[in-house]
Order: structure tokens, then C-alpha cells, then sequence
């Protein structure tokens, strides 16, 4: 295994100056990055793009990456990693609507927080450069116009592990779990403390499958299949088991059975055959109704409440 | 929850307010409803608590209009589930025993009390139709004191009792009306949970107690030494130090004074015994503070503790619900050594195998088998494996037998892999260009990669332990013989007997349990639940994660690249081997019919002044491991062009990798090194002779000319050529020189054979030395192949003739001797 490179201040303008860290949907690039020098000793790893992005997903352990593709079913979009600057520094929203730019709050840094707080910020490991926090997820709510409030920090941790379930005064994580806290609320931003075990294992088999048929662009000749059937079969197609679905689109729409595959997962992706993503889809059944309902409660949680 | 749009509640059921306004204010249950008088009755559901004693509250008449109304708006809801009850008042008789009762009882407190509790109020609450009147606040009170004249004649007592049975019929209400909801809370009450503060020392008295001695009982604890004994149950009781060594540890830490001695150094000297926490109670508080801190978890580390103790949803394969959702690949060096296709004397030693793994049924995909090590490029070729048609794979491999449908081709949305091979940017790169992402499990935990590492050890069984050269996967034990000295196959048979084990794999019939489904739609019409057939028939069904992409694209995306150039012959492959030294792998040459690339072939052909070396070199896709095609890759439009092998070794596109090839290569430098110089030899030989009969010649010439007395002039030389020409021409017959029989002369007189020995050529062959005759022999090869045809043939005739004489001489010796 490969070692770490050497963390310098010149490395770091570095890769700031790249874009690490920063910009917003396809443009962005992750501060961490999956390397052949860091693996981990407790967590899956998983280097995937989530949707509606094709760019190169990082994430540090098997919840990070279902919790991410939850966010984006509800409609959230997804920034792994996001660095908490020991500096002071612009709203993680800052640059997404220019014109609001001016209204968004500045955040002290990290480092003036982890000290308010008396909370130790460390360094890079060999090193004296102050160590640079991220946060696990950083979502963009898309149904929320404001970009103050549409901004929302996830942190995932394992909360049934003994770690979290039985807090020991002087442990590292719960006091980064603080300090994360602490900046989001410096920032006015709504924070989470998240992990997979609060959903039942159904939902994220059944979104990472569906997830590859998210995206189907405008000009994408199965685009016109799709609407033809919708059309033809829209009103009704609540009522048809899903295996109907997909005979029908390859016997009446002539298309193939990847299509029709893929255009049925993207129905159920999308909502536009409400479907509990919760409970186990079953193909020789209609789907069952709750997915616009439960879509509508995660976002809501997100955004904090009504 | 249930949006109930406004309709009117049913009794029994809950409501639950959500705003402070509304005109319930707390969670209530539904006793009646009247919507002819336009009344609900609701009461409270929550009870109250005062000097540790619960109460409910009576019911309440609401307007129903203002209810639906307010439920309409979502300020109240009613709760689709109801409330949990207490599980007292869900208990049976029976249960209440079991938990209540104490020794010396018959029946316990709690199930006594409940029945009595039911028997004062049976009479008012056992008739449905007059249980409505009670909530009539005026009916309810006259009825009330009724039953309390019933129960007492003691007048004194009606209020209390008045009071009691009101109490009681609001729990039976609010519990749903129900005797259990007349259950004592009797759940509460006690110091349940509760840490009882510490008075006295706990346990069998000590041995200074014993003896009788004061004031040394024991240590009792507070809550600051518990407190002590979790931070060093947590954090002094470690792995590799022991319970005593911990509880010594927190003892100098926490119950020692620091004293100075007589050298000024400092010394920590523990408090008296019955001052400090004992072994017992260290290891009692330390665990009681240290949840998640067992004993048994301390002497493992972090890792395996995280192994076995961490708790994971399920296996690898868990809420895997489509066929490509999840893969799993991984590399494993096959049990067996291999030798070389050249010739089978020479081993090669050990191959790798990798294998792409569907987690849903573990069928398997692909697989890449060769004697590179794990990498981008070998993992790609076995991704590019599962991905495409395998029809004209088996042809090349000679498996005719096999049906190409059961090698179904699939595409991963996300594959499971350890951190070796995959874990490199080259192999996430290429991965992530046919939408595979990548998910790498914890280091040294190959268990979570559970569907490629069972697939490994089902091949070392099906294959690598079946054939010559295995080692089994074992170590060598002292006298066995070696795997390599056993070795026996090529890496391409290999590869047939994998594509062979794999088929198997995928088509033999599983002994799972099937699924209702399994059985509706495959056992019932006689299918077979093999891997192939289930992977198929999920596929079918529509659950297949991601489509496939094309194989050209997959081509492009996965397969090596190699340099080559367009000749006239058509592409030879440049060696990749030999660093900035352009040779071509020679035996090989590919070609097609495709018009693009007849053009190149032209091009190459006609255009090559004044252009380099390189000027007709590509880049050409192809698999190491299936010499038979290469790929070009027009950059104009990005078609994927086919070029097919042609050599003149008929067996080498279907029994070498491009790795033999080159070996063979190497190989036949060698040969052709000696046949070079072999080759230079026998020119060398040839020319040394010409130089002599030129040399003879040339002597001859001057002899001839020598026995003139005047030199001729080069005219009078050339003057009788053409009689000259006309007396040679008669000499010879049919225009040659006239082959005479030995012992004759050129002129044509016979020499008769005599006894005596002849002083003639035949003589000076017999008689020279063979060294001497050795050192003629450039000359016989010098001479023009009719003179040395001639000299050879006389040579051996005067041989004959010698032979001859020898054997007359001697039987004539041997007759004068009888």
C-alpha cells in the first residue's frame, strides 16, 4: 500500500486553488478523495457518482453513501466532504444565486470555534498545520428557494455502535460531532447527526438499484417511448402489476427489454408511479403507493421541520 | 397517520392535537359521539401524576362540528394506530403473577387490585346503553353516589367512596374501557432501575471484621468511586493488561497520597485496604459504568474485535434486489503451476485469476486467467469478459458443447473489491467509463467480499485441484513431490478448463429452498433453479440494475491498448518488450477486408518515401489472452474495426497468449542465430573452392602459355574462336563434356586394369594422407558440379578397382598356402 502524501501549506493552496472543495453539482470536486493510500480499517468505501451527477462520488463508509442516495430520491443534491475552513470563510452557498450572495452569513472558521468552544482542532498527521475538518454531507435543497435554507449539513456516524450509543466523556468523535454542530449554527444551517440504521434496509437496496435509471435526458430516444406510454397508459398504470408494465412497453411500445427496464425503474426513481421505495417492491404486484408521501417527509425533516 | 379530511371520529378511537389553539388540547380518546345533538365525548388519555400517585382527569363534551372542522384543517389528527397501552393493563391475570408476585402470596397485589377496582364499577359500566348516560355530567354523579350508597351504609364514607369510583371510571375510560385499563401502576413504584445509595459495606464481613476489630469493615462506595472505577475499567483494563494490574493502576491513581521519601524522591503509597475500592467492586462498578466494555471484548484488538463484534445489516449480499446492482471481484493465484506451450519441459511457474462475481446468485460474469499480476489492465480485460458475448470466446476455446446463452453478460452498477488489484486510479478510471463504481471493504476483512472469495475456493475444488502441477493450496510437506515438477499445462488450457468449471457452476442445479415465486414461475413449468436460469429469469422480470452497454464501447473503454503498424502484409504488432527498439511480433499479422483499413494497407504499400519509420503506427485494442483479433479504432468516426489473425501456424491462435508468442519469439532467435551462421559458413566454403579453380585455371593458362615461344596477341587470340569452338564442340557430346569411365584417359584410351599397383590418380588418392585429403575437399567443392561429379565418381571407381585387387591377391596368397 502506498503511503500518504506529505501534507504541506503549498499542497494545500494547491489543491484549493484546483477546486478542491468547492463549486457546486458536476463541478464540484471532494476535499478527501478515495486514494490507494487511505484505506479504511471499519468502513466500506465507495467511490460512485451519485445521481443526477456522472462525477466521481467519495465516500468514507457504506452509510455516507445510502444516506446520499436517499437525499438525492428526495431531491437533494449532493456535496461529500465539504471542507469547514479553519479560516474565515463564505457560506457554503455562496456563488449559488449571485444576486443573494451579499444576504448569506460569514463563518469564523473553525478554528476560532474549536477555540470559543474549547474544543482541540488538531493537526495533519507529522505535522503543524492545523487540520482541516469536513463534513460528511453537504446537500442542497432544491425545492427551497432560499439559499440560506436550503443549505444542510449531514454527519453520519454509526449511532447503534457502542461509540455513539454509550458517549465516553473523553472521546474524539462526539466533540467533532460538536464542533460540526457548533459551525453549522454559526452559519444558521440546519445540521443532522445520520446513519443508515434509522431506515429499514429495503429502502436503500431498492434507491441504489433504481438510482442508475435516474437521469433519462431530453433528447434520449427512449424519452419519446416513455411520454408515448405515459400517455397511452398514465392514468392506469397504478394499477398494473410491474411486470405488466414492462410487457406492455415491450409488446405495444416495441421496446426492448432493456428499455423497458430501464424506463419502468426510472418511473419508479422519479415518483411518477407512486411507489413505497420502503417496503419490498414486488414485480408480479401494482406497486404500492407511498413514495411521494415518504419523499415529501424526508424533505421535510431536512429542511428542519415545517 | 391518517388525513382524515374532517370526518367524524368513531368512539374508541385517538385524536392527537397539533396546535395549542385547537379545542383539544392533549391526546384524547373518542368515548361517544352524537351527531344529532352535534356532541363528542373525549377524555384524556394521559394520566396525571401527583405525590406519586396517578389520576386521570373526567371526559369532556366538545362541539362535533368544531372537531371535524379543526380535524379538516389538520389542527387535530387522529391517530391511525391508536396509543401504546401500558403493558400492565394489557397483562393477563396470570402475567401480573409472574411479575408481581411475592413469597408468602397467592395472589399478587396488582391482579387483586384490579379485580376489586372492576368490581365496584361493574354494575355501571357492564350495560352498554347506560354506560352512555355516565357521560352525562348530572347522570353521572346521581349514578355514582347510587352505587356508593350500594357499597357502604357507613355514611361517613360516601364521599370517599363517591370520589373513589369517579376516579376509576375515568381510567376505565381513558384505558379504552377495558378491565386491564383498571390495573394499579404498580409499575412505578419501587426504586426500579434505581441505584440504591450505599450505606453500609455489602457482603460477607472481612477478616479484621471478623477478628472483631472496629472501624475497618470495608469500603463503601459512592458515586464518585463508581465513577472511578468506570474511567479504569475503560481505560486501564486493556488489551494485554490484566484486571489486577488496572485495579493497582486506579488505586495509585486515585486512592494513594504522594509522600516523599528520606532520598527526596516521590513515592505513591496506597490508602489503608478498607479505604479503597476492592477487586470485586472494581470489577462490578467498572462494568456497570462501562457498557460496551465487557470483559470478554478486552483482550482483542480493535480489529478482530470490530470482526465479530461490529454489528453489520446481514452479508454482502444483503438488499441486493436486481441482477448488476452489486458484483464482487477479486484475485486469487490459481493451485497450480503451469509450463510453457513451447515446449512443456519448461515451467512457468504460478497464473492469477480473477473473477467478476454477480452477489444476487453468485453467478459468474467473468473472469480474466494469465500469468500477469493483478492490475487495471487484467482487471479490465475481466470486466470487458462479463460484459461481452461469449459465442466466438468458446469457438476460439473449442468449446462447442457449450450453450454461449447461459454465459449471460452483465454490466455492475457497483462491484464490491479488497484493497489490492481495483484499488488504483487506473482500474476506478476505467470502471467508472462503463458506469461501475467501486466499493471497498474494511482492510483484511475479505469476509465482507464474501461472493468472489466462495466463487475462488468453488474453482480451486472444480478445477486447479483436478489437474497436474496443483499444489492443493497447501504447503509442500517434506517428501512430496513439488507442484512444478508435476506441472503439466498450458495457461491456455487452463483458461478452457476454467470457462469449462465456470459453466458448470453457473448451471447446476442449486439445492436452495425456492421461493413462492421460484416455484409459481419456474419449478411449476419445469425450469431449473440453476444460477443461469435464476439470473435469467430475474433479468426477465425486470430486475436488472443496469443495461449493457455495447460491446465495441466496451472494447474501447477496457482493452489494452498496443502499438502496431499498417505494412503492406497487413498490421504486425510492435513488441512491447523491447523499449524504444521497433520489432515487430512476427509470426502474427492481421488483416481485414474492411475498406478503411485496405486503404491503410495501400497507403503503407505505395506511400513510403520520405516518411519515418513510424509513420504507419496505431494504437490497436486487443487481449492479450486471445491472440485470434485486435482492434483499430478510426478516430474519425470511433468505429471499432475487427482485424483477424493470419499466420502460417495453424495451432498458435488457439494455444498461445501474446506472451507465448513473444517467448516463442525469443526462442526462435536463437535458431535462427545458427542457421545464419551455418549459413555463412557454407558460402565461405563454396567461395574458397571458386578461388581455387580459378587459381588452378589461371596456372594452367600460364603453363599453356609458357610453352609458346611468343605470346599471342589479343587479336590472334580471338581469331579462331569459332573453330576453336567447332573442334570443342566434337570433343563433347550434346554439347558437354564427355564423362569418361575411371581408368580411361580423356582422349579415350581405355588403361587396362593391371595387378600391380597403378601410380595413377587412384594411387595418390590411396596414398595421400586423410589429412591431406581432407584439405583437398574445399577444392572438390570448389570445382563446377560436373567436375566434381567427375572427380568423385573416379575417386571412388579406383577405390572399387583397389578393393578389387586386394581380394584376388589375396586368394591367390591364400591358394598357394593349401
Amino acid at each position: 500500500m502506498s503511503r500518504a502524501p506529505k501534507v504541506t501549506w503549498d499542497r494545500i493552496t494547491d489543491e484549493t486553488a484546483l477546486g478542491c472543495g468547492s463549486g457546486f453539482g458536476e463541478s464540484y470536486e471532494s476535499l478527501l478523495q478515495i486514494k490507494r493510500w487511505n484505506p479504511s480499517p471499519m468502513s466500506v468505501q465507495v467511490v460512485k457518482p451519485v445521481p443526477p451527477f456522472k462525477r466521481k462520488c467519495h465516500f468514507f463508509s457504506l452509510s455516507e453513501w445510502y444516506l446520499a442516495i436517499l437525499f438525492s430520491w428526495v431531491g437533494a443534491l449532493i456535496r461529500e466532504q465539504y471542507p469547514m475552513w479553519n479560516w474565515p470563510h463564505q457560506h457554503p452557498h455562496y456563488g449559488l444565486c449571485p444576486e443573494l450572495d451579499s444576504t448569506l452569513p460569514r463563518s469564523n472558521g473553525m478554528e476560532e470555534i474549536c477555540s470559543d468552544a474549547g474544543i482541540k482542532l488538531g493537526t495533519f498527521v507529522g505535522t503543524k498545520i492545523p487540520y482541516i475538518w469536513t463534513v460528511d454531507l453537504c446537500l442542497t435543497l432544491t425545492w427551497i428557494d432560499s439559499p440560506e435554507k436550503s443549505c444542510t449539513f449531514v454527519s453520519v456516524k454509526p449511532l447503534e455502535s457502542e461509540r455513539y450509543l454509550y458517549i465516553d466523556p473523553l472521546d474524539r468523535g462526539p466533540e467533532k460531532l460538536e464542533a460540526e454542530r457548533l459551525y453549522a449554527k454559526n452559519l444558521n444551517i440546519t445540521y443532522f447527526v445520520g446513519d443508515r440504521s434509522q431506515f429499514p434496509g429495503y429502502i436503500f437496496g431498492q434507491l441504489e438499484n433504481l438510482a442508475e435509471c435516474s437521469v433519462l435526458p431530453h433528447n434520449h430516444p427512449w424519452q419519446k417511448t416513455l411520454q408515448n406510454f405515459l400517455d397511452a397508459k398514465g392514468h392506469e398504470i397504478a394499477a398494473y402489476p410491474l411486470t405488466e408494465i414492462l410487457r406492455r412497453l415491450q409488446k405495444d411500445f416495441r421496446a426492448s427489454l432493456h428499455e423497458a427496464t430501464f424506463l419502468k425503474n426510472h418511473m419508479l426513481w422519479n415518483q411518477i408511479l407512486d411507489c413505497d421505495v420502503s417496503q419490498p417492491i414486488r414485480p408480479h404486484l401494482p406497486a404500492h403507493p407511498g413514495g411521494r408521501n415518504l419523499r415529501a417527509a424526508i424533505r421535510e425533516n431536512l429542511q428542519g421541520g415545517k | 397517520m391518517l388525513n382524515t379530511n374532517g370526518r367524524i371520529p368513531i368512539p374508541g378511537e385517538i385524536i392527537e392535537s397539533k396546535s395549542k389553539k385547537a379545542c383539544i388540547t392533549e391526546t384524547c380518546r373518542v368515548l361517544n359521539v352524537s351527531a344529532g345533538l352535534d356532541r363528542i365525548d373525549v377524555i384524556p388519555v394521559t394520566p396525571r401524576k401527583s405525590n406519586c400517585r396517578y389520576y386521570f382527569i373526567g371526559p369532556r363534551t366538545l362541539v362535533l362540528s368544531k372537531v371535524v372542522r379543526e380535524l379538516g384543517r389538520n389542527v387535530l389528527i387522529i391517530l391511525k394506530n391508536g396509543i401504546i397501552q401500558r403493558s400492565d393493563g394489557e397483562a393477563s391475570d396470570e402475567d401480573l403473577d409472574k411479575k408481581y408476585l411475592r413469597p408468602g402470596q397467592e395472589v399478587s397485589y396488582p391482579r387483586k387490585e384490579r379485580h376489586v377496582r372492576y368490581e365496584i364499577i361493574r354494575p355501571l359500566v357492564d350495560d352498554q346503553e347506560d354506560r352512555k348516560l355516565l357521560f352525562d355530567p348530572q347522570v353521572r354523579v346521581e349514578k355514582i353516589a347510587a352505587r356508593a350508597n350500594e357499597l357502604t351504609a357507613d355514611k361517613s364514607k360516601l364521599m370517599q367512596i363517591s370520589k373513589r369510583i369517579g376516579g376509576l371510571l375515568n381510567q376505565y375510560f381513558a384505558g379504552g374501557s377495558t378491565k386491564g385499563a383498571l390495573t394499579p401502576f404498580s409499575d412505578t413504584k419501587g426504586g426500579r432501575n434505581k441505584e440504591r445509595e450505599q450505606k453500609n459495606k455489602l457482603g460477607r464481613s472481612n477478616a479484621l471484621t471478623k477478628a472483631k476489630q472496629k472501624g475497618l469493615e470495608g469500603f463503601v462506595m459512592q458515586e464518585i468511586d463508581k465513577k472511578q472505577c468506570g474511567f479504569a475499567w475503560r481505560n486501564y483494563y486493556v488489551r494485554n493488561s490484566t484486571i489486577a494490574k488496572a485495579l493497582r493502576r486506579m488505586w495509585r491513581e486515585f486512592y494513594s497520597d504522594t509522600v516523599t521519601k528520606s532520598d527526596g524522591k516521590l513515592l505513591k503509597r496506597l490508602y489503608p485496604e478498607h479505604q479503597r475500592p476492592t477487586r470485586t467492586q472494581f470489577v462490578e462498578w467498572g462494568q456497570r459504568r462501562s457498557p460496551g466494555h465487557e470483559s470478554w471484548k478486552k483482550q482483542f484488538t480493535k480489529l478482530n474485535l470490530n470482526r465479530i463484534d461490529r454489528v453489520l445489516l446481514g452479508s454482502a449480499s444483503d438488499n441486493v434486489v436486481a441482477i448488476g446492482q452489486r458484483g464482487s471481484t477479486d484475485s486469487t493465484s490459481p493451485d497450480i503451476e503451469f509450463v510453457s506451450v513451447v515446449n512443456r519441459t519448461d515451467r512457468i511457474g504460478p497464473a492469477h485469476r480473477i473473477l467478476v462475481v454477480d452477489a444476487m446468485y453468485n453467478y459468474i460474469s467473468g473472469f480474466y486467467l494469465g500469468l500477469d499480476a493483478p492490475s487495471a489492465e487484467t482487471l479490465n480485460l475481466a470486466f470487458l469478459h462479463s460484459l461481452t458475448d461469449k459465442t466466438e470466446w468458446l469457438k476460439w476455446l473449442g468449446l462447442t458443447d457449450q450453450k454461449p446463452e447461459f454465459w449471460i453478460p452483465i454490466r455492475y452498477s457497483s462491484v464490491l473489491a479488497d484493497n489490492t488489484d481495483a484499488r488504483c486510479e487506473g482500474a476506478i478510471k476505467s470502471l467508472d467509463s462503463i458506469g461501475t463504481g467501486l466499493k471497498f471493504v474494511a482492510v483484511a476483512r475479505s469476509d465482507m467480499n464474501s461472493p468472489s472469495e466462495t466463487s475462488h475456493h468453488t474453482l480451486h475444488r472444480m478445477v486447479d485441484h483436478n489437474f497436474h502441477g496443483t499444489s492443493y493450496g497447501q504447503r509442500l510437506e517434506r517428501g512430496e513431490e513439488r507442484a512444478d515438477i508435476l506441472a503439466r499445462h498450458t495457461i491456455v488450457e487452463a483458461i478452457r478448463e476454467t470457462a469449462r468449471a465456470v459453466y458448470t457452476h453457473n448451471t447446476t442445479v442449486l439445492d436452495i429452498r425456492p421461493t413462492l415465486e421460484m416455484k409459481r414461475e419456474l419449478v411449476e413449468k419445469g425450469i431449473l433453479l440453476t444460477r443461469a436460469n435464476l439470473t435469467r429469469w430475474e433479468i426477465n422480470r425486470g430486475n436488472l440494475s443496469v443495461c449493457l452497454i455495447g460491446e465495441d464501447e466496451a472494447r474501447r473503454k477496457l482493452m489494452p491498448v498496443t502499438r502496431g503498424t499498417f505494412t503492406k502484409h497487413g498490421v504486425k504488432l510492435l513488441r512491447p518488450d523491447t523499449g524504444k527498439k521497433r520489432e515487430f511480433i512476427e509470426p502474427v499479422r492481421y488483416v481485414s477486408k474492411h475498406p478503411k483499413i485496405a486503404k491503410k494497407f495501400l497507403k503503407a504499400n505505395v506511400e513510403r518515401a520520405r516518411v519515418t519509420a513510424d509513420s504507419y503506427d496505431d494504437e490497436f485494442k486487443h487481449d492479450p489472452y486471445k491472440p485470434s483479433e485486435v482492434y483499430w479504432r478510426d478516430p474519425i468516426d470511433g468505429e471499432l474495426i475487427r482485424l483477424e489473425i493470419t499466420t502460417d501456424d495453424k495451432d498458435l491462435p488457439f494455444e498461445c497468449t501474446y506472451n507465448d508468442v513473444i517467448d516463442m519469439m525469443k526462442r526462435d532467435q536463437l535458431y535462427l542465430f545458427y542457421a545464419r551462421n551455418s549459413k555463412q559458413e557454407s558460402f565461405s566454403n563454396m567461395e574458397a573452392g571458386q578461388d581455387q579453380t580459378k587459381q588452378d585455371a589461371e596456372d594452367a593458362y600460364q603453363a599453356d602459355l609458357e610453352k609458346l615461344d611468343k605470346k599471342p596477341s589479343k587479336s590472334s587470340m580471338r581469331r579462331n574462336k569459332k573453330k576453336n569452338r567447332e573442334r570443342e564442340k566434337d570433343m563433347y557430346q550434346y554439347g558437354m563434356p564427355v564423362q569418361y569411365p575411371p581408368g580411361t584417359s580423356e582422349t579415350g584410351s581405355e588403361s587396362e586394369p593391371t595387378d600391380s599397383f597403378s601410380e595413377e590418380p587412384a594411387a595418390d588418392v590411396s596414398q595421400e594422407p586423410p589429412q591431406k585429403a581432407a584439405e583437398q575437399e574445399p577444392n572438390l567443392a570448389g570445382m563446377s558440379k560436373d567436375a566434381s561429379e567427375r572427380v568423385n565418381a573416379s575417386q571412388e571407381d579406383s577405390m572399387i578397382l583397389q578393393s578389387i585387387r586386394r581380394r584376388r591377391q589375396q586368394q591367390s596368397g591364400g591358394n598357394h598356402g593349401k
